[in-house]
């Protein structure tokens, strides 16, 4: 289904389908002949949109005024159409070509994603669905709210006791509101807590043995590491939602993109540029780069 | 070519079908989360988690951030808060160093998808001379200056289109509530649905930012409340919010923001029509309002030095030019109606008057970012709106100007953020925790701070202080009533944020209502870092500044990283009204001007523009009141 998707013929079809549809969209009242039609769905268009702004129903005399005026502005437009008073007009081309932005838009939202194509982009992104690397350790802090250097002090404990068991080594730091033990934390979590610092250097220590002195925001640790579980990609169903609105944002401007590059390329787009104040290698550059 | 276009509609169809099989999912979600909310929170305590996010921040759908330049949207500004990495408007890429717990995306309600059709130049609007004018600029790429003009223009009243077309704001209101449902992940990130009423009363700023606690079931139908049909009365919003609620059972809230640019409006004496405030009025204020922006983009608003002239502290980042477009200059008797901590002291002589205090606000910051960036941080501040994004010239821009003065963007702060504790990252739990006013603000650090108030705490407590302080007293934002004898006591807490500027000093801020109607303040010093000695006017020393102005480093070591005690009000009055809020100051770090300094090597910076800066945090207030029933709590 995702090859489909990225087929040009396919594309080349979707978008025959847009013109067709925009085309219906525009034309539907030209081959009326002359005729008006005013719905129960255009009125209640009117009064609903009365309501919306002035929180009332319209009165007869109301609503009799806006149809008046809507009827108006259809007479004037048709014949605007008719005779061409659309071409070249620079509002109505950006409102057109908006509407071809939303339609595409609307294409992208269209193919709505089966979990095969999902699971086949979670795969090709993994590494934004990897957990981060997760730890059980043990730390004990020095803080430079009790201490004057507390990086020495870490380091001469660290030496002399490279040993010691946790309880004993728990007795040579100081306390601070956060746990001794961290059992399976992640370092996200990690960096939260004890900021970046902390989870950087804790990637490259050992595992089993006191090392440190390991920096965090609030001062120095001594820290024993008895597990490390490298990162891992979650199971497709505990991050669909994430990875659903990830492939709808990349799907969404990778359809514009297609559809714009699509459209263009039966265009050639060339400069006829005279004037001595641009340099024609720039100008032939912008031609070169424009056609790619 | 007639098959194809049935197979299209066929395709159509289909996916219909599979959205409302979606749909269904969503309703059964909701379900929970009402069978939850049946058993509230509020008034539980133990709230255990201290969640971060930004309640204040607009997108390109906002028709001024369209103006001045922002292309990024919905999906951009929740992958921003969510630590994700994105493409800002001006083409650099942005992340934050730390994800966001939540976000509020407030887009204007005035005006919704206005700049979208002013840069797609909508007939409606280009038949208007100020629609081809700004079109025009746009195009040229003076978007700012439009933008300028479009809120002088909203401000005035003197728009020649209708902001508000309702087609274009449905189609925006559905966007933004589609995509707060897609980006909502319950336990891991909260994304509110939400709006800013935008209301202007001859420039002066009087805005709120309105934020349901319910899901697109009840939020979609609602059109935001907008301005222009009704008045800028903040009365006429109150009475659309009660509809919301009655019509839905649904909840929601206001918190309004920028005093400092209402001339004296936004905390006046009197109703906006002039009349006294009534009994009436006092209660459906604080029942809307419970919260207070108090530190933001646009300048800091706890305290001023002209009414808080003991306070050495009240000076920080203040704007005191004009109101909003700058049209009236700012003069010393508007402050009073301008700042958090003056309007604490006046709602005591309303609780007192009318047995309801309108101004019993707790506190939250935000950015009033326009970028679609959520970010609060000196050395990743992407400025008020997309014209001074990062850049080597930006500091030197005039941000505002007009015949009464000129603000400077290196006068724009990069603050605020939100702290809300709650038990777990949900719409309803968060959103309770607000209601309830269990939040703070700071100016960008994730400092950690914790305030109860009680009886009867003692230094024991500190070893277990969050169970001891739910315990035997309440929360930030709670309520202490017949003291008796006793003086009130207060457990006080903060750590510093891990990766931010150490702590300077932990303040307890005490306003009070004498029995002579006069109004009082007074700041006192609980607990400060190193051996420095209250000096003989009784204020502790600064404590320095290790700011290296070439390179941008700091020593944290002057300061403490985590300071606690337990204080006691030591001239308290059982019979007088008074509120007791924190106040928790960093050494000096590097201010975002420094940082754009170095990091596009400055050499005319002048002297004027300040390169550090103390950040600091403000609790929500605790209340005394000598009357047993406090009549004012919301039921």
């Amino acid at each position: 289904m995702k090859k489909f998707l990225r087929e040009p013929f396919f594309h080349f079809i979707v978008i025959g389908i847009a013109l067709f549809f925009l085309y219906g969209l525009v034309n539907k009242n030209i081959d009326t002949k002359n005729t008006i039609l005013i719905t129960d769905f255009d009125l209640e268009n009117i009064i609903s949109s009365f309501e919306m702004q002035w929180k009332r129903d319209p009165t007869e005399q109301e609503l009799q005024s806006i149809i008046n005026q809507n009827i108006k502005q259809e007479v004037f437009y048709q014949e605007a159409l008719k005779m061409n008073l659309d071409h070249n007009d620079e509002i109505i081309k950006r409102r057109l070509s908006q509407k071809m932005q939303f339609l595409s838009n609307d294409i992208a939202a269209l193919s709505e994603p089966t979990d095969d194509i999902l699971k086949v982009y979670y795969k090709e992104n993994s590494n934004k669905y990897l957990t981060s690397t997760r730890y059980t350790l043990y730390q004990i802090t020095f803080s430079s709210d009790v201490r004057k250097d507390n990086y020495k002090d870490a380091s001469k404990t660290l030496k002399q006791f490279p040993e010691a068991t946790f309880d004993e080594m728990k007795k040579l730091g100081d306390k601070l509101p956060f746990s001794y033990f961290f059992e399976d934390v992640n370092a996200k979590e990690l960096r939260l807590q004890l900021g970046s610092k902390f989870p950087d250097e804790l990637k490259s220590q050992e595992i089993n043995k006191w090392v440190g002195p390991i920096q965090s925001g609030f001062g120095y640790h001594l820290v024993y590491i008895t597990n490390k579980v490298a990162p891992s990609l979650p199971d497709f169903e505990v991050v669909k939602k994430e990875v659903l609105r990830n492939y709808e944002y990349d799907n969404q401007i990778e359809t514009n993109e297609l559809i714009y590059q699509e459209l263009k390329k039966s265009y050639d787009i060339q400069f006829d540029i005279k004037s001595k104040d641009f340099d024609p290698k720039f100008v032939e550059f912008l031609q070169k780069e424009l056609n790619n | 070519m007639k098959n194809i276009y049935y197979l299209f509609i066929a395709a159509l169809v289909f996916s219909c079908a599979e959205k409302k099989d979606s749909k269904d999912k969503s309703a059964d979600e909701t379900q929970v989360v009402s069978a939850a909310s049946e058993t509230p929170e509020t008034n539980s305590g133990n709230a255990t988690n201290v969640y971060w996010g930004d309640t204040h921040l607009h997108t390109n759908l906002s028709m001024d951030a369209g103006l001045f330049g922002n292309r990024i949207g919905l999906d951009e500004a929740y992958k921003f808060a969510k630590g994700e990495e994105v493409t800002a408007s001006i083409g650099i890429k942005a992340k934050l160093s730390r994800p966001l717990d939540f976000l509020v995306v407030a887009d204007h309600s005035d005006g919704m998808g206005l700049f979208q059709a002013i840069n797609a130049g909508e007939e409606w609007v280009m038949k208007t001379t100020q629609g081809e004018r700004w079109n025009g600029l746009i195009k040229e790429g003076k978007g700012g200056v439009a933008a300028l003009e479009l809120i002088g223009a909203f401000s005035n009243n003197k728009m020649e289109m209708d902001p508000n077309d309702p087609g274009l704001q449905k189609s925006v209101w559905t966007a933004t509530v589609e995509a707060a449902e897609k980006y909502n992940d319950p336990g891991k990130f909260t994304a509110f649905i939400g709006y800013e009423w935008t209301s202007l009363d001859k420039g002066n700023n009087l805005h709120r930012v309105v934020i349901y606690r319910d899901d697109a079931d009840k939020t979609l139908g609602q059109i935001p409340a907008v301005t222009n049909d009704l008045s800028p009365d903040p009365e006429t919003l109150w009475p659309q919010l009660e509809a919301y609620e009655k019509s839905t059972g649904g909840k929601v809230l206001a918190i309004a923001h920028n005093g400092n640019l209402s001339n004296g409006v936004m905390f006046a004496e009197t109703r906006m029509n002039g009349e006294a405030f009534d009994e009436s009025y006092v209660k459906e204020r604080i029942k809307w309002e419970p919260l207070y922006e108090a530190t933001q983009i646009k300048g800091d608003g706890e305290a001023h030095p002209f009414l808080s002239p003991n306070d050495e502290f009240a000076d920080f980042e203040n704007w005191d030019f004009g109101n909003l477009d700058l049209s009236v200059k700012k003069t010393n008797d508007m402050l009073a109606g301008e700042y958090a901590r003056s309007a604490l002291k006046l709602g005591l002589k309303y609780k007192n008057k009318l047995g309801t205090n309108p101004f019993k606000f707790g506190l939250i910051g935000s950015t009033d970012s326009h970028t679609t960036l959520a970010t609060a941080d000196d050395n990743n501040f992407f400025g008020k709106a997309t014209n001074v994004e990062p850049s080597p010239e930006r500091w030197k821009h005039p941000f505002v100007t007009s015949d009464q003065g000129v603000i400077m963007t290196w006068q724009t702060v990069a603050s605020g953020y939100a702290g809300v504790w709650a038990k777990e990252n949900t719409r309803a739990s968060l959103w309770d925790a607000m209601k309830r006013k269990e939040t703070y603000a700071t100016t960008g650090p994730r400092m950690k701070l914790r305030f109860f108030g009680g009886f009867d705490y003692n230094d024991a407590d500190l070893n277990n202080l969050v169970d001891a302080g739910y315990d035997k007293g309440v929360p930030m934002g709670g309520d202490l009533n017949n003291a008796g004898d006793k003086s009130p006591t207060f457990i006080t807490y903060a750590l510093m944020d891990p990766e931010g500027g150490s702590l300077d000093r932990v303040q307890i801020v005490k306003g009070w209502a004498n029995a002579d109607g006069t109004l009082a303040e007074q700041v006192y010093d609980v607990i400060w870092s190193g051996d420095r000695k209250v000096n003989a006017k009784g204020k502790v020393p600064a404590v320095g500044n290790t700011v290296n102005l070439d390179d941008g480093t700091w020593d944290n070591s002057i300061g403490s990283t985590e300071l606690k005690a337990v204080w006691t009000d030591p001239n308290f009055d059982p019979e007088l009204e008074a509120f007791y809020y924190l106040r928790v100051i960093e050494i000096p770090t590097p201010r975002w001007t420094l940082y754009d300094k170095l990091r596009y090597d400055i050499k005319d910076m002048g002297e004027e523009v300040p390169l550090t800066a103390q950040q600091r945090g403000y609790t929500s207030p605790i209340w005394y009141s000598p009357r047993a029933e406090s009549k004012d709590s919301p039921k």
